[in-house]
């Protein structure tokens, strides 16, 4: 008995002490800890890319995906944020608008703590560090760029935050970007030249140097946009790849020259790719899942094999073109989407086959009764869930032409390189370059409003399915025009009335331009104040 | 706690103890006039005379003489010299008189029992004629007594047995026992049909005791958890529930026995799912964000209350307030479920069963449109949307003429109608030894296809083992094996019905041709196929539980208790599927469900307690006080097998005070330490504090009780503060994962809620109990409440941008009242009570101050901000649906898209946008004005309870395809309406529906708005039982019972969707009313 009564005490003498309860999460470790080497820094590079820009299978994020945001396609699933965006069935309550918000934010703000902890790793080699940092820096620029194009002004914050200096006001678009524009160069300046022979995906000087491009053509400073074009071309170490299609399936879209900002298979792990399953169409036993696909709006688009539009068309009506997207038209629409009448797999598509999985109402298929064919390769059809080893271009050459062209367009220069520059495009898509080269008579006549209409119907169709089309439709500030029609899909003749598939209506308010901060990002940051409209 | 071994709760009849030392230490005479005095007290009459004249007569002949006078019996031993010379002369004396004039200078002395007096030799008085001390300590000691039950009828055939050993004695047939032993022991009175009763031998011989029937009321004592406290001297609110009532009702999880029984507790069952929750049990409304569950503590182990088989419990307690579930300090905040399980009694060996057998019958099951009107549904959503039709007026017509399908999917796959079975065996018995209860339960359910089921085996195997006079062990073993068998397609259950509702009537089950097994794939579903081609998935829950607790029995009032307990959870599960190959319409293979086998091992639980307790009970104030005092200390280890591990340290003391069985105090101090916590904050304080008062022990109420109208009137108050801490462990912590991220931003402040809470009550006893009454009222203020996801800048770089936060602060107030009416007219006896009560919940604060609004990262259907409850329908006010185009034109705050028939939101601020601004608290979906009628009626050997329940006000959300027309969510439009849809839905003909249009695809309809509100009160006969008993059958089966029960069979209500109790909803696993036949018995 005394034993007994002993025992206790030991035991409540021992509980009593304070490590009892002191329990730390046993997979846990601290900022401390993990930042030590070489390798870890890598590994923050590498996970910066994979969150936002490189997961293959993440559809919210993925660049093809984001297509459907815009006129050129339709997104089925409403938790890959891309369906509402693009019909206008939001408001500041909209989950969309919290997911991107915070996921450029917070890494953002873990860029800041990392580059301004980048000393701390041992490094053998020091420009291996300071490589990692500018591409560290250059990811932070990215962001950026993003966040001012979706919401205007935001908190432009470079130094790590705590809870306190986390909250920041919201800093006006413009400042934002001069700073942004000036950084850049300076990030540049210290990136190496060439493409990395492993780890490609990350910025070198040129991709880099394309990406401030992009941005610069899209904040309207067309001369800085103007000069990285050239840069670019003139460096030489770029070119179109002779046959488009071929870029966008296993024939060319791991070897090319043409690809500059590469989402290759080191940038998400080597893991698998999933662009069959996530665009291509239920066929068989097969994995595609439709879930991005593509418009009439985007088919009727397509110039004529002529270059003209297809409404202005001396050879056939634009009712013949609406009825038979495979007459007479530019061999880039049939390299980037199929639809009813194609083959797939040696099989006739049929969406009116109730029978069918193509049949347009299944779950599978595409309402609009169109599918991409860029990143579609058969070869993925019957692959486990529709994996591939697919490698995409985030951006490529002929966006540095198209860029090059609609800068000088839009400053009123259009020189000799601004209509090579298209018809290097056109030639290499096939167009019947004795109608469509620029440089023939034809066009000499062009005002400025043609040319910028026929340089961004040519940018809408090269770029088709590589989610441009969005920032540009905002740039243009056409959205409240294209975003406001139905979204439509396939025209067939029943009893002799045409009748289009409508998939849904779409609405585009003036205010849409910018998105809304989300309900939750206002209570969290007073700082920031809410876009008009919303 | 054993509460059969007593230490005053029971109704001991026996000699003051004070009197009876005095006694001994005086003289025979004055102990013979003692007891003769207390034997004339006593119920026997003994008013017999005798008139006897005798010299130097032997003993024997006197003894005979009376025996012969009067109806007296002698009983005597060996020991007794008969033959000893007496001489006698009375005249007409009473017996006790004589006997006592005649051995007067004896060694002997008597007893009369009945009409029995028995002669023994007074072991005292050989000692004060013997001196030697060898002898004394040989010297046998002779106890001896009467035993009765509480009406003072002797019950013979007694088992008495010396604790500790396998000796002891039985009564004969008057009672009356005598028994001889070395040393004072502890003496164990059993007998069938009565509770256990213990008594020390120490410093007495005569030793009468009365038995209490086993089924004697249960409000007699509470169980708080750490000690057994009598009713009278509670001043906190504890409630129990009458187990015997339950365990014939067919439950497959305890929970359901908190619907409707208890005043402040409420349960709303959504389904019937086999091997599911059917639901949780809230004490006094929600007052965290975290699980707002009580806490369950069974035999002094925490526990989840669907564990439990009822026939294996023998109390039930809910302590509500902060007075009560102060003693479990940080983990009472929701309240605390007691439960304490059958022990073993000694004496006889005995079986009790119990086997019930019950059907099911859904009562919840939408009625969809048929395929006809699916089709007219379908284009009229197509019209207004714009878009091609699909369906011809060709095809509708084959549709109401039956040429082309119209699938009822709810009848292809409910296969069979659901049953279930029951049965229970409690195997007990004992011996001076010990005593044991074995317990075993077996239920099996079966689902409504033939794959899922569920079944359960628990053993319970509790032990008391007297390992010496004053140590008691007591060793208790359980075992559950919880079997759950679902489709591996839709495993938990509800998936298959959600499919099912998801098609739609013109789809078939198969394609009309000739290739076999040619499922039609819907949408790549087809729900029959899912339970044929699909797989099973089928999971196996194991718990073991060893629980030790030794107790030590410093004196009959102090005891030190220690406790060590061990519980183990395990799961796994297995999948399998065989490989199934689709085609479609045109032969072609279009799917493969592929083979697949595969086990899985959950991570399992460990959970070891240890804890030390010192209790002290004592009459004081020559019994008119009464004091309990406990004090202790608690440690807690769970540790699961990933590693993850918290800890518990506490440290308590209790004071319950009696002052004249009037004033009554109760005090609780309490302070618990977790590992959860940031360190530093790791340590809470629970201290509580109440005072009761017996107003009916007042002199002054004397003539209100003697005239028999008032019997109790108890008034009580408290006032105390608990804590909460049910989170996940290490959320202070700074955690960084191998990619660098910081996963939360870390807390260093991080620490408990707590929770201030008073109670004001009263009991009322009227007109001998037969009315009996009882109200409270009470207010919670729960603060430093935890919100673990409370949004942190995204400049901070965490992955989840959540911090763990003390923040938030909740008010709730409620009532309850309950009354109850219990009398007997001849045979038949009968009760009728009824409850009604209500829980009032607000939220203080929703931040850092009192202003801050709270939103939620997951929802954004509700809200917090001071005033509105803790749940909440925050949505848009809406004003009938835009009638036309033109209107919409006219309309300047609108949606985008919208199209005619759609809802009009109101424009709160009136700045021509409908945005978050335009939203208002709707309603609160807690249920208000809960209330309960019980009706008990007893004729002979009929008897039948009825239970009926129901909510005042409840607004419930008629959400997903209870309410919408089409399936929302996913990317395609499926489902059919229901027919009540259908019916209210609006059309140009109809602008003023109940409902807005039918639609397709995504639609500015599905905001929350007041349209998808509707009142979910309800009353149903939550239960019918009817039985019929026999005393005896045969000479082994006693107390048999046989009886039926119906639940749920009948609802009123309004409500709009399918099923009160719950919301809207895609589609679930029904709700059943079940019947049920079983049977009890005890078996010798």
């Amino acid at each position: 008995m005394k034993n007994f009564i002993y025992f206790l005490l030991i035991f409540f003498v021992f509980v009593g002490c304070d490590d009892f309860l002191d329990k730390k999460d046993p997979t846990a470790t601290t900022f401390e800890e993990f930042f030590v080497d070489e390798e870890d820094l890598r590994r923050v590079v590498y996970s910066s890319y994979l969150d936002v820009f490189t997961n293959s299978s993440a559809r919210t994020t993925l660049f093809y995906m984001d297509e459907a945001k815009s006129d050129n396609a339709y997104s089925r699933v409403v938790g890959d944020h891309h369906q509402r965006i693009a019909n206008g069935n939001f408001n500041s309550n909209t989950q969309a608008f919290l997911y991107y918000y915070e996921l450029y934010m917070k890494h953002l703000g873990r860029l800041n703590t990392f580059i301004a902890s980048s000393d701390i790793p041992y490094v053998e080699d020091e420009s291996i560090r300071q490589k990692y940092k500018g591409i560290l820096e250059g990811l932070r620029v990215w962001h950026y760029f993003r966040l001012t194009a979706r919401w205007g002004n935001v908190p432009f914050v470079l130094e790590p935050a705590d809870l306190q200096t986390a909250i920041q006001p919201a800093t006006p678009k413009q400042i934002i970007l001069d700073s942004l524009f000036s950084i850049a160069d300076d990030i540049a300046k210290k990136l190496p030249p060439d493409e990395y022979t492993s780890d490609k995906y990350m910025f070198n000087k040129y991709s880099f140097k394309a990406l401030t491009m992009r941005y610069a053509l899209y904040n309207g400073k067309y001369d800085l946009a103007a000069k990285l074009a050239k840069e670019i071309i003139d460096s030489g170490k770029y070119s179109l790849y002779p046959t488009y299609g071929d870029l966008f399936n296993y024939k060319a879209c791991s070897k090319n020259k043409e690809f500059i900002m590469w989402m290759d298979m080191a940038s998400h792990g080597n893991s698998s790719t999933y662009s069959f399953q996530h665009l291509g169409p239920q066929y068989r036993t097969g994995a595609g899942q439709s879930y991005s696909v593509p418009t009439k709006a985007l088919v009727d688009s397509y110039w004529t094999l002529q270059g003209r539009s297809i409404d202005k068309c001396p050879l056939h009506s634009k009712e013949e073109y609406e009825l038979n997207p495979r007459l007479n038209r530019d061999p880039r629409l049939s390299a980037s989407i199929m639809g009813h009448g194609d083959f797939f797999y040696g099989e006739q598509i049929d969406i009116y086959n109730e029978n069918s999985p193509m049949f347009y109402q299944k779950l599978r298929s595409s309402k609009t009764g169109y599918w991409f064919k860029k990143f579609v390769d058969e070869a993925d059809a019957f692959k486990s869930s529709g994996a591939g080893t697919m490698e995409f271009p985030l951006l490529r050459y002929a966006e540095v032409l198209l860029t090059y062209a609609e800068a000088k367009i839009m400053m009123n220069d259009i020189d000799a390189l601004t209509k090579k520059c298209i018809n290097d495009i056109r030639r290499r898509a096939g167009l019947d370059m004795s109608i469509a080269d620029v440089t023939l008579p034809e066009y000499s006549s062009y005002t400025q409003q043609q040319w910028i209409d026929l340089i961004r119907n040519e940018r809408r169709l090269e770029l088709a399915c590589e989610g441009q089309r969005y920032d540009d439709i905002i740039r243009w500030k056409i959205a409240e025009d294209v975003l406001n029609k139905p979204c439509e899909g396939h025209t067939r003749l029943v009893d002799g009335h045409k009748e289009t598939l409508k998939v849904e209506d779409r609405s585009f308010k003036p205010n849409n331009y910018l998105w809304p901060f989300h309900e939750n990002s206002l209570k969290v940051e007073p700082g920031l104040k809410q876009n008009p409209g919303y | 706690m054993n509460k059969n071994n007593s230490k005053g709760n029971c109704l001991l009849k026996k000699l003051p103890i004070n009197q009876f030392l005095k006694i001994m230490r005086i003289s025979i005479i004055l102990l013979f006039t003692c007891v003769f005095y207390s034997m004339a007290e006593s119920a026997f009459t003994q008013n017999a005379k005798v008139t006897l004249n005798k010299r130097n007569a032997s003993l024997k002949e006197v003894l005979n003489e009376i025996e012969s006078q009067t109806d007296y019996l002698f009983i005597y031993n060996d020991e007794v010299n008969a033959d000893k010379k007496v001489s006698v002369k009375a005249k007409s004396e009473r017996v006790a008189d004589v006997l006592n004039a005649i051995l007067e200078d004896t060694d002997i002395s008597y007893s009369m029992e009945g009409n029995h007096i028995i002669l023994f030799v007074n072991a005292k008085e050989k000692l004060k004629n013997n001196a030697s001390i060898v002898n004394l300590q040989q010297q046998k000691k002779r106890v001896y007594g009467v035993v009765t039950d509480k009406d003072g009828e002797p019950l013979p055939y007694v088992t008495i047995l010396i604790k500790g050993t396998t000796k002891g004695t039985t009564t004969n047939e008057n009672g009356i026992y005598e028994l001889n032993i070395d040393e004072d022991v502890t003496l164990i009175f059993s007998y069938l049909g009565f509770k256990d009763y213990e008594v020390s031998t120490k410093g007495k011989n005569r030793i009468d005791v009365v038995l209490l029937e086993e089924n004697v009321a249960l409000d007699e004592v509470v169980v708080t958890g750490y000690n057994v406290v009598e009713r009278k001297h509670l001043a906190s609110s504890i409630e129990s529930i009458d187990v015997n009532k339950i365990v014939t009702r067919p439950f497959s999880k305890l929970q359901s026995a908190f619907s409707g029984t208890v005043p402040g507790v409420t349960m709303l069952q959504g389904s019937n799912l086999p091997g599911d929750v059917p639901g949780n049990v809230y004490i006094r409304g929600v007052s965290t964000l975290q699980n707002a569950q009580p806490l369950v503590i069974v035999d002094g182990i925490e526990q989840t209350l669907n564990d439990i088989d009822p026939n294996q419990i023998e109390s039930i307690h809910i302590l509500k307030d902060a007075a009560a579930a102060s003693m479990y300090g940080s983990r009472g905040a929701n309240g605390v479920i007691v439960i304490e399980t059958k022990r073993g009694t000694t004496g006889e060996f005995k079986v009790n069963v119990n086997s019930w057998f019950a059907m099911n019958q859904p009562i919840d099951l939408p009625t969809f449109v048929n395929s006809a009107d699916f089709m007219r549904l379908r284009n009229e959503a197509w019209n207004i949307q714009g878009q091609p039709l699909l369906y011809t007026d060709e095809d509708i017509r084959k549709a109401e003429n039956g040429e082309t399908p119209n699938t009822n999917w709810l009848d292809e796959i409910m296969e069979r109608r659901a049953s279930a079975y029951n049965a229970t065996a409690n195997i007990s018995g004992g011996a001076g030894v010990g005593t044991f209860n074995l317990m075993l339960g077996y239920l099996q359910e079966y689902g409504l296809n033939n794959i899922e089921g569920t079944n359960k085996f628990s053993a319970r195997f509790n032990t008391n083992i007297n390992i010496a006079d004053r140590f008691v062990l007591l060793a208790d073993f359980y075992a559950r094996r919880l079997t759950v068998n679902r489709l591996r397609a839709n495993n938990d259950g509800h998936g298959l019905y959600q499919i099912a509702w998801r098609m739609n009537p013109t789809q078939a089950v198969f394609y009309d041709d000739t290739i076999p097994n040619h499922y039609m794939l819907h949408n790549e579903m087809n729900p029959v196929a899912s339970i044929h081609r699909g797989g099973t998935w089928d999971n196996v829950h194991d718990e073991s539980i060893i629980n030790l607790r030794p107790r030590y029995y410093i004196t009959d009032n102090l005891n030190i208790e220690g406790n060590v307990s061990y519980k183990l959870n395990k799961s796994a599960s297995k999948w399998q599927r065989e490989t199934t190959k689709f085609y479609d319409g045109d032969g072609k293979p279009v799917t493969v469900w592929k083979h697949e086998a595969s086990s899985e091992q959950g991570v399992s639980e460990s959970l070891l307690t240890g804890r030390a307790l010192l209790n002290y009970e004592q009459n004081i104030r020559n019994e008119k006080d009464k004091i309990y005092l406990i004090g202790g200390a608690e440690a807690m280890s769970r540790v699961y097998t990933d590693y993850r591990e918290i800890t518990k340290a506490s440290f308590y003391a209790k004071l319950n005070y009696s002052f004249e069985n009037r004033y009554l105090l109760e005090t609780t101090f309490r302070s618990d330490g977790s590992s959860k916590f940031a360190p530093g904050h790791q340590w809470g304080f629970f201290p509580s504090f109440s005072l009761g008062w017996n107003v009916h022990n007042e002199k002054f109420m004397n003539p209100f009780i003697s005239s028999g109208f008032l019997s109790n009137l108890k008034l009580r108050g408290s006032w105390g503060k608990i804590g909460n801490e049910n989170v996940g462990p290490y959320l202070w912590q700074e955690i960084v994962n191998m990619w660098g991220w910081t996963m939360r931003v870390p807390n260093p402040d991080f620490s408990w809620e707590k929770q201030n809470q008073w109670n004001i009550g009263f009991d009322l006893g009227l007109l001998k109990n037969k009315l009996a009454f009882t109200a409270d009222i009470y207010k919670k203020h729960s603060y430093d409440l935890i919100y673990s996801d409370f949004p942190v800048p995204p400049l901070t770089g965490s992955y989840y941008l959540t911090s763990s936060v003390n923040i938030g602060e909740v008010d709730n107030k409620g009532w309850e009242i309950s009354a109850k009416w219990s009398d007997k007219i001849g045979d038949f006896s009968y009760s009728i009570g009824g409850m009604l009560f209500d829980n009032k919940n607000k939220v203080m604060k929703a931040g850092y101050n009192p202003n801050d609004t709270l939103i939620f990262k997951g929802t954004s259907d509700k809200i917090w901000y001071r005033g509105i409850p803790i749940d909440n329908y925050y949505g848009f006010e809406t004003n009938g649906y835009f009638k036309d185009k033109a209107e919409i034109e006219a309309t300047q705050a609108k949606f985008p898209n919208t199209l005619p028939g759609d809802i009009k939101y109101v424009d709160q601020n009136g700045d021509g946008v409908i945005n978050d601004k335009d939203r208002v608290f709707l309603a609160d979906p807690f249920p208000h004005y809960n209330y309960s009628l019980t009706i008990d009626l007893q004729y002979k050997n009929w008897d039948l309870n009825i239970l009926g329940q129901g909510v005042g006000k409840r607004t419930g959300r008629l959400n997903g395809q209870e309410g919408y027309p089409v399936y929302v969510g996913g990317s395609n439009d499926l489902g059919a309406p229901r027919q009540y849809y259908a019916d209210n839905r609006w059309t140009p003909e109809t602008p003023n529906s109940r409902f807005p249009r039918v639609w397709t695809g995504t639609s500015t309809n599905t905001y929350l708005s007041d349209v998808w509100l509707s009142d979910a009160s309800f009353f149903r006969i939550k239960s019918l039982q009817l039985g019929y008993s026999f005393s005896k059958i045969g000479a082994h089966f006693r107390n048999v019972r046989f009886y039926f029960n119906a639940e749920d069979f009948l609802t009123f209500t309004k409500w709009e969707g399918l099923e009160p109790e719950r919301n809207g909803g895609n589609g679930n696993y029904p709700r059943m009313a079940t019947y049920c036949l079983g049977f009890q018995a005890t078996i010798f």
